[in-house]
């Protein structure tokens, strides 16, 4: 078979591709080969010499990560030879290794243990020296150089995936690892995301959480996947007594971000409610489960009765279980017949591109997996994806490094404009006018003219094209021409798009670029801020439709059948309907959802609050909003619950309760509320959930969807370039997520200049870091401080995405564009 | 922009495009400030397209790439055998208590540095210390400073 290779490894006959290394070999014949600097996911660079193995005709013993197979080779892997060998090295290793294993929180999971143990080193042939470094204490890993054995694994994750901050630093035997200048991580650049406590063999990296809590054999290992965004990125969370001391990636090379690393404070937090609170005399006290209940059940049926369907809503968080999320709506629409029901991804363009993306790909079969983003030849990412789903810069650098040529549409200077191939620094507002530009250049060749020119509609698209790609924008002209080269002449090609974070235009134009080059299937990878954003939409979470993306006012009869109780025919309200003053609402319930602390438009969000009647808050904590509520209701946390979810790009995933919560979980909470109202719901108990949805909807509301047929128009976009107002953005910065309070809780908001409280500005701007500013929107005003930022351009202003700024200073309709701002010294 | 920057900036433009520069442009920037200055350092990092660590990690190999600012005179006491034989641990004590610096410190105004050295080739005179570039037997190491100072508030004088 041309380019494969047939050798025999310890009397067995394997083949494999050219160019596979006899590790690599061996293992598919399922012999292990010893390693320490070699890592499974990374390059090997043959520095520690455990791997050696004999091979016939060759004289000295062959390095095994790095020795590529040849035709009828025959290597013996574990003979004397290599044995003494391989404990030589080791014995060489252990002398500079002044380790104590019976009191290393690394005993039980080390790879130099377990191989002096497996080779029978006794006692250590030479005099063990300790180097005498200082260990360094930083933030959320601890570094003990004194028990590194200069593997590098550290150095090479960190440049495959990480911040590239390490290196190898001075020379012989003063060589260690080492941050420029010594500093500490977070000075250094660190984005935390603990690749390097993964991959080290020892315990020189050791997660700060996790010493002294317990030994390795004592921990349990639940797996699980990352509830902090969309990627729901796999994950192990190791438990003792209940309590998680630790979180692990499942391979030594598979991406955590800082979040879902050392992001789990906020679940075991004591600021975690455990009972429920009412109202009383203005403030809320705690009172047993079934009081709490009997109230929330009295002043929904009473709001019902009293005002309608309209008066009844609920806001459930894109964050919780698909199970959690039918049964609220069920709730809500067999029980309380209103379709006011919906969630946190109406906020922004979330939940109109997501149904704009299925109209491209034909729905979530069609859109493109990790697989693909890898293997892509082009790659067009807009906006600040990195920021908001973390995992996909590691999956970027690595398809660069395969190849694949980069586009990075965004105005931030940050890693993606270093590793793109184009950077177009459009300024905010600028993108849709960027990429309309690129379609009209596309155009003016004459093979997708042609395409383009059979697609309905194409005459209004061309002229809207056209027009659009006349407004100048600050792009290089040169850049825009690069760009749309590659974007139309390269093979395999795949938009990262953060669905919740661009304004519709900016979403509608990238998609337009999809179709224009043809690219429907496997060419879309959306992202977004929120784990469960598809199975909570698709299972009946938002307003106009049920479960399974049933029309409201089509599958009422339907409906009827699955639930047994005719649910109301006419569409509800949205999130921001339901919550602009003097909206028909009065009594509201909240599902995991803080609309004052974490929605923009947070000053009329205050206001409608205090126009209803009733308000009920089921929680983690008590949040801002939970603050105003009449009663407040504890909530298990999606670790606790498990249940299904559906990652932003498409993939279900089934998880188990990792966490034992000790309070009742959310669907329990809705049956006795239904219970107290006499309604017979069935929501008693997860499995129940699980069936009936599989009923209603045996996709699991992954369906196909009707394919549009011509391009999107963009209306109203600009002002494009030569407009010196200064714009206001807010923008991911890292590790920023949806629920600042998970991140504050967690001990994460470190991770930012002044915890998150900052105006970001150009050094060139007229003003000094750590100023105290106004910044005022025609939305709000917002008094903060200025971090000045080198990757931002001047002109622009930056606020962390969901933060308290972002909520005063844009408006819930549009949050993800730029506003008009000023800002004065306060 | 700090002078560091901008000198850097133009050591840079002359060896920009070709390949195994990087040690030239180092050397470059030493020779301009005595050492290699953090803010030189990302200029470089970042128009040659390497990261801060690598570079860093690369300069660090040497011994004679400098990390911080070092003294207007260099006092490098030899620590190679014949040196050792003929005391010069405490040859480096007296520097040490006379100057007030541990090896491998520079004085906060400048003016001195003290290092040990491995062998600088004229066993014939050990114990050796070298001032800057000049080569002394320093069998009294009292004296030698004495001499140093004395020189200093000459040259300050005129």
């Amino acid at each position: 078979m041309a380019g494969m290779v047939t050798l025999t490894i310890d009397g067995r006959e394997v083949t494999v591709p050219e160019g596979t290394t006899i590790l690599h070999a061996a293992e598919a014949l399922g012999i292990e080969i010893p390693h320490l600097c070699y890592c499974p996911g990374l390059e090997g660079t043959g520095a520690c010499r455990l791997c050696v193995v004999e091979v016939e005709k060759v004289r000295g013993l062959v390095v095994a990560c790095m020795r590529r197979v040849a035709e009828g080779m025959v290597v013996h892997t574990n003979t004397p030879r290599v044995r003494e060998a391989r404990k030589f090295v080791l014995e060489l290793l252990l002398s500079r290794h002044p380790g104590l294993c019976l009191s290393c929180d690394k005993s039980g999971d080390c790879k130099l243990q377990q191989y002096a143990y497996e080779l029978g080193i006794k006692r250590p042939f030479f005099e063990v020296r300790d180097p005498g470094y200082e260990v360094k204490d930083d933030l959320f890993i601890v570094r003990d150089y004194n028990l590194c054995i200069l593997c590098g694994r550290c150095i090479r994750v960190c440049r495959t995936q990480g911040a590239d901050i390490l290196d190898f630093m001075k020379r012989g035997i003063e060589t260690r690892v080492g941050t420029p200048l010594d500093r500490p991580l977070l000075e250094s650049g660190c984005d935390f995301c603990g690749s390097c406590v993964s991959v080290c063999p020892t315990g020189a990296l050791m997660e700060k959480a996790r010493l002294g809590k317990g030994r390795e054999w004592e921990l349990e290992k639940v797996p699980s996947r990352c509830s902090y965004c969309g990627a729901a990125c796999e994950l192990n969370y190791h438990l003792r007594r209940g309590e998680i001391v630790k979180v692990s990636s499942p391979r030594p090379v598979a991406y955590l971000c800082a979040r879902g690393r050392f992001g789990y404070g906020y679940l075991q937090s004591g600021e975690r409610l455990t009972t429920p609170l009412v109202r009383r005399g203005g403030e809320l006290v705690p009172v047993d489960w079934d009081e709490a209940l009997s109230l929330v059940a009295e002043n929904l049926h009473q709001a019902r009765e009293r005002y309608g369907a309209e008066g009844v809503g609920g806001i459930l968080s894109p964050l919780v279980s698909c199970e959690t999320a039918y049964a609220f709506q069920k709730f809500f629409r067999a029980g309380l017949r209103t379709n006011n029901v919906d969630c946190g991804l109406r906020v922004g363009a979330g939940l109109e591109l997501l149904r704009h993306a299925d109209a491209v790909t034909g729905g979530p079969e069609g859109y493109a997996s990790w697989k693909d983003v890898l293997e892509a030849n082009v790659i067009l990412l807009v906006g600040d994806v990195c920021q908001r789903v973390p995992a996909t810069w590691g999956y970027l650098k690595r398809a660069v490094g395969r190849g694949a040529k980069l586009i990075y549409l965004g105005f931030y200077k940050d890693r993606p404009a270093r590793l793109a191939h184009v950077w177009l620094q459009a300024l905010p507002g600028e993108e849709p006018l960027v990429l309309a530009r690129l379609a009209w250049l596309i155009l003016q060749k004459p093979t997708y003219r042609t395409l383009a020119e059979r697609v309905p509609y194409f005459a209004s698209f061309a002229e809207e094209v056209e027009r659009l790609a006349r407004v100048e924008v600050s792009v290089p002209e040169e850049n825009l021409a690069r760009a749309a080269e590659l974007w139309s002449e390269e093979a395999r090609g795949v938009l990262l798009l953060p669905v919740d974070g661009v304004s519709p235009a900016t979403g509608k134009a990238a998609l337009n670029l999809l179709l224009l080059t043809g690219r429907r299937e496997k060419a879309l990878f959306p992202t977004s801020a929120f784990v469960n954003a598809q199975g909570v939409w698709r299972l009946g979470g938002v307003a106009e439709f049920f479960p399974g993306l049933r029309p409201v006012s089509e599958a009422a009869s339907e409906f009827a059948a699955f639930w047994g109780r005719v649910p109301n025919g006419t569409p509800g309200l949205s999130l921001t309907a339901m919550l602009r003053p003097g909206s028909p609402v009065k009594a509201l319930y909240l599902l995991g959802e803080d609309p004052l602390g974490s929605y923009p438009g947070s000053g009329s969000i205050a206001a409608k609050l205090g126009e209803l009647d009733f308000l009920v808050v089921q929680d983690l904590t008590l949040t801002k909003t939970a603050e105003k509520a009449h009663v407040v209701l504890p909530l298990a946390s999606l670790p606790e619950t498990g249940g299904t979810i559906i990652a932003t790009h498409g993939e279900k995933h089934h998880l188990s309760s990792a966490l034992s919560p000790r309070i009742l979980m959310p669907w329990q909470v809705f049956a006795l509320l239904a219970a107290k109202m006499n309604l017979e719901l069935n929501l008693s108990a997860q499995e129940l959930l699980l069936n009936e949805i599989k009923a209603v909807t045996p996709e699991f509301g992954l369906v196909p969807a009707e394919r549009k047929l011509g391009f999107w128009e963009l209306g109203e976009v600009g002002p494009g370039r030569g407009d010196s107002q200064l714009k206001l953005t807010a923008l991911a910065f890292y590790p920023s997520f949806y629920r600042q309070d998970w991140l504050k809780l967690s001990g994460l908001e470190v991770l930012l200049p002044y915890e998150g409280n900052f105006v970001a500005l150009s050094p060139e701007e007229e003003l000094e870091e750590g100023a105290v500013v106004e910044v005022s929107t025609p939305y709000g005003a917002f008094t903060t401080r200025v971090h000045l930022d080198k990757a931002l351009p001047r002109g622009v202003a930056a606020v962390p995405a969901f933060s308290p700024a972002a909520a005063a200073l844009f408006p819930l309709e549009a949050p993800w564009g730029s506003v008009p701002a000023s800002i004065a010294r306060a | 922009m700090s002078e560091a920057v901008t000198v850097t900036r133009e050591i840079v433009a002359k060896y920009k495009g070709r390949e195994g520069v990087l040690t030239h442009i180092l050397q470059d920037i030493q020779g301009r400030f005595g050492y290699l200055p953090p803010e030189a350092m990302e200029v470089v990092a970042e128009e040659m397209g390497v990261s801060l660590a690598e570079l860093y990690g690369m300069a660090s190999f040497y011994a004679r790439f400098y990390f911080a600012p070092r003294g207007k005179t260099v006092i490098k006491v030899c620590r190679g055998t014949a040196c050792h034989v003929r005391g010069s641990e405490r040859v480096l004590a007296k520097f040490s208590e006379e100057l007030g610096l541990k090896e491998g410190e520079t004085s906060p105004d400048l003016s001195f540095t003290l290092e040990a050295v491995n062998c600088v080739g004229c066993c014939a005179l050990a114990p050796v210390v070298m001032i800057n570039e000049k080569v002394f037997t320093a069998s009294d190491p009292g004296k030698l400073l004495a001499a140093l100072r004395q020189g200093e508030n000459r040259d300050q004088d005129h």
